[in-house]
């Protein structure tokens, strides 16, 4: 039952100018990036790489290599843009160096395509490359849906921890699902594009003493989602005081929908990536199904509540919750009440379990509502909470590395952000 | 089958297994531990301890090489019985992960006994099994019961130090036919194997120079701190004199990749142009195959691979954890290969305006049967998947009988 002096936010009106202040509007229930030009079956993306900076969750600008196509202007940006495929499209992607003229050539792989051709550009040691000022034309068709990494393969270890890294992905016939079978279909999905940073190596890079870099001896001290750093991994896509770093994690979901997460390894370190709050089913691993016989769908998924991130490895994964298991009713129900939209039913009206104490004899964190119904709020002591406009359930998702949850070895930073379970009626973009 | 005589047909057949454990025939292979030098493509050399292959004991007529020689048994040799002839100034002995190690008996003195490792003056051990003392007189011998698959042997004596100086190598046991690595798993017209290691030069300077140990310049090999990735015992050097290439079938027939990795690292090989179908894992078949980009692949594992390219060229092999550097020298270099499909040096389709081809499908396996392996049971059916509901687990294949119930007559096992 709900006790005094909690409201449950109904209609979505008194929650949105709540959430214009701190929660992400524009990243929508599908991942953004870059679709390129489609001209019948022929995708082309014009894209360039460019140096630039970013800023990470303790203030650091460091500077950067990256990809950009041809929305971004003379920007670039980190990771590169997600490209977005149809399967079956014809993908051409033109690549310009405009790096400065003492990096030398760049160029783009993508493992996991078969039959990818490569026109223009000079030959390097695993494909064409473009010196400074020319361009490299990359052809293949995307046969199979899919989570993808494509990065530089010129200078390949430097290239890399600079920040010529980016996510492909590739769509199948039947829309919402991540594969060919109905097993993979999903209401939301996140990127997550794990990478780590050693600035010593970007410092020696931007001064110009690039051949003193210790390629052997990276010491990373910044690790990324998609190119943020906790806590701009919860800020909105696309904010305006973080150019270089277009995108956010910041999963957000409704109880019982299924959440697609895409892992990618970019970087050169393996990262176990921890979700809170329940088990995720993998359902493909480098762009495959885990499939054991053709057309029974991901049947080989196991459940893994720290799923292994390598470098160079791409892992699907579907993500539900509805509140199963914690044995009592997250909306405070009694058990006449109507049931919610993705609500457990066994647990329906069933009561919470233990007295909460009086307000004098609790400490809170942040992200306390005040009432442990989902959307639901109550008092708080002057200064208390604030973080949890919409009155959801937090959980943190990060790598499981501890170490690896800091910025310059201040917690809280790094590789970590939070899922937010959100009541039915709050409106996630 | 008569369940009164339960007790002894358990008995029986613990006798037929020993029995059956008595192999016909044993593959022979003389070792010698000894010490050699590699030149870094950086022009740094650097002293290795590794083996050679002799023809006998003390005919010192093979090449010490780092790795070892690939040891290849054959479909008949139950065991693998290596000799062993030590040239180092150290005591060194071998083990070889995954193969179960024999007694060995001497006449008319003590068995040999695996995992039995020979006590220091001190009373402290520095082996996990018996030692081979340094200028050994007589071989000593190491000897598996050698099982099909894919593993790695190496110095079991001080290893934080000895493998990392250079002693290991592969061992390989195969169908006879030498197209096929496990049953129920595809043919192959060619086989190739990346062997990966990884040189801390500090390390090799401070053991050749007599200055590892306590009291010493290095006392451990804690500060690893590798200089030098090693495919198949080089590192990858853009000169002229280098042949970067690991040959393998085109035109969609398919080549067996054998991994080892014999560094103290994971290391993870990626490959461009083409895709990996993993069929097995430290030389067991894994279920179901795995259709990959890129290969995991931690210290002292294997992992048996096949891969199908079809149009000529190089692709590319190279290690995503960025073991692609040669110490300090600039451009790429270290873990980095082409497997290459006989034809015009150029990457696949380089011209532009090929039309692209659909890929041909991964290999696929049939369920194997009489191996023992069997797919784990999933839990699919209370997953409650959106959509249509998974049809319920492949049917298990019932492993055919492998024990017998007396010397003489063959009764069915346990169904």
């Amino acid at each position: 039952m709900r006790t005094r002096n909690e409201s449950v936010i109904r209609g979505g009106l008194v929650v949105l100018a709540a959430l214009t202040l701190s929660l992400p509007t524009g990243a929508g229930a599908m991942i953004q990036g870059s679709e390129g030009t489609l001209a019948g079956s022929v995708r082309t993306f014009q894209m360039s790489a460019r140096d630039g900076y970013i800023t990470t969750g303790d203030g650091s600008a460091i500077y950067m290599w990256g990809y950009t196509d041809a929305d971004n202007g003379d920007g670039m940006q980190y990771p590169g843009p997600t490209l977005i495929a149809n399967a079956g499209d014809l993908v051409v992607i033109e690549l310009t160096n405009h790096l400065p003229a003492e990096v030398g050539p760049v160029s783009m792989v993508f493992p996991g395509q078969e039959g990818v051709t490569v026109g223009g550009g000079s030959p390097g040691l695993v494909t064409r490359e473009a010196d400074t000022g020319q361009t490299v034309t990359y052809t293949f068709v995307a046969w199979e849906p899919g989570t993808y990494l494509y990065n530089s393969g010129t200078d390949i270890d430097l290239q890399v921890e600079m920040g010529l890294v980016g996510a492909l992905i590739v769509r199948p016939s039947t829309a919402g699902q991540a594969y060919d079978h109905p097993d993979t279909a999903y209401d939301r999905e996140v990127l997550f594009l794990l990478t780590e940073l050693d600035p010593q190596i970007h410092y020696l890079v931007e001064s110009g003493w690039g051949n003193l870099v210790h390629r052997l001896d990276p010491l990373p001290v910044l690790w990324l989602i998609n190119g943020r750093a906790a806590p701009d991994t919860m800020l909105p896509a696309g904010i305006p005081w973080l150019p270089t770093q277009p995108y956010d994690c910041m999963p957000r979901m409704h109880p019982g929908e299924r959440l697609l997460l895409r892992f990618v390894g970019a970087g050169r370190d393996l990262h176990p990536y921890h979700t809170h709050g329940n088990h995720m089913r993998q359902i493909a691993r480098d762009g495959r199904m885990l499939e054991s016989v053709a057309g029974l769908g991901p049947d080989l998924g196991e459940l893994a509540f720290t799923q292994t991130v390598a470098p160079g490895e791409t892992v699907d994964a579907i993500f539900t919750w509805t509140g199963e298991k914690l044995g009592w009713d997250i909306y405070g129900h009694a058990p006449g009440d109507p049931m919610e939209p993705g609500e457990y039913g066994p647990d329906h009206g069933k009561a919470f379990p233990v007295t909460m104490a009086e307000e004098q004899d609790l400490t809170f964190g942040q992200f306390w509502s005040g009432s442990p119904f989902l959307g639901a709020a109550a008092d708080l002591p002057p200064g208390e909470g604030g973080f949890n406009p919409t009155s959801g359930y937090y959980y943190m998702w990060h790598s499981h590395n501890e170490k690896e949850m800091v910025n310059f070895d201040v917690f809280p930073g790094g590789m970590m952000t939070m899922l937010v379970i959100e009541h039915p009626d709050v409106p996630i973009p | 089958m008569n369940c009164g005589h339960k007790g002894w047909m358990v008995a029986a057949a613990v006798a037929g297994l020993a029995l059956l454990a008595g192999p016909a025939f044993a593959a022979d292979v003389f070792l010698r531990a000894a010490v050699t030098t590699k030149t870094m493509p950086d022009g740094e050399v650097v002293t290795f301890w590794g083996f050679a292959q002799d023809s006998a004991f003390g005919a010192m007529d093979g090449d010490v090489t780092v790795p070892g020689p690939e040891l290849h048994v054959g479909q008949g040799d139950g065991r693998l019985d290596i000799h062993l002839d030590n040239d180092l100034p150290v005591p060194v002995s071998i083990q070889v992960p995954g193969l179960r190690p024999l007694v060995v008996p001497i006449a008319g003195a003590p068995n040999l006994v695996p995992g039995r490792p020979t006590r220091m003056a001190n009373g402290r051990i520095r082996s996990f099994t018996y030692e081979t003392p340094p200028g050994n007189g007589a071989p000593v011998k190491y000897s598996f019961a050698m099982a099909r698959g894919t593993y790695i042997y190496h110095s079991a004596t001080h290893p934080a130090v000895q493998v990392q100086m250079g002693l290991y190598g592969g061992a390989v046991r195969e169908r006879v036919d030498g197209v096929r690595a496990y049953p129920g798993t595809p043919t192959y017209a060619a086989a190739v194997s990346v062997f990966l290691s990884e040189v801390d030069p500090a390390l090799h300077e401070a053991v050749a120079t007599g200055d590892y140990g306590p009291g010493q310049a290095m006392t451990s090999t804690v500060e690893y701190e590798p200089r030098y990735f090693l495919v198949n015992g080089q590192a990858f050097a853009d000169h002229p004199g280098f042949d970067p290439e690991l040959a393998v079938a085109g035109g969609g027939e398919r080549t067996i990749v054998r991994f080892f990795n014999a560094s103290p690292s994971t290391r993870v090989p990626t490959l461009l142009g083409t895709r990996m179908t993993v069929i097995a894992d430290d030389g067991n078949v894994v279920p179901w195959p795995r259709d990959q980009v890129s290969l995991v692949i931690p210290a002292l594992k294997t992992f048996d691979v096949l891969v199908q390219p079809v149009t000529p060229g190089r692709y590319a092999l190279y290690d995503r954890r960025l073991g692609l550097s040669n110490g300090s020298a600039p451009g790429m270099g270290g873990m980095l290969r082409y497997l290459a499909v006989a034809g015009p040096p150029t990457f696949p389709g380089q011209t532009t305006g090929q039309a692209p081809r659909r890929p041909a499908p991964p290999a696929t396996l049939r369920a194997t049967t009489g191996s023992g392996h069997r797919p784990l049971a999933t839990d699919k059916l209370r997953w409650g998947l959106k959509g249509t509901q998974s049809k319920g687990d492949a049917t298990a294949t019932t492993t055919t009988a492998t024990t017998t119930k007396a010397r003489t007559t063959k009764g069915g096992g346990g169904k």
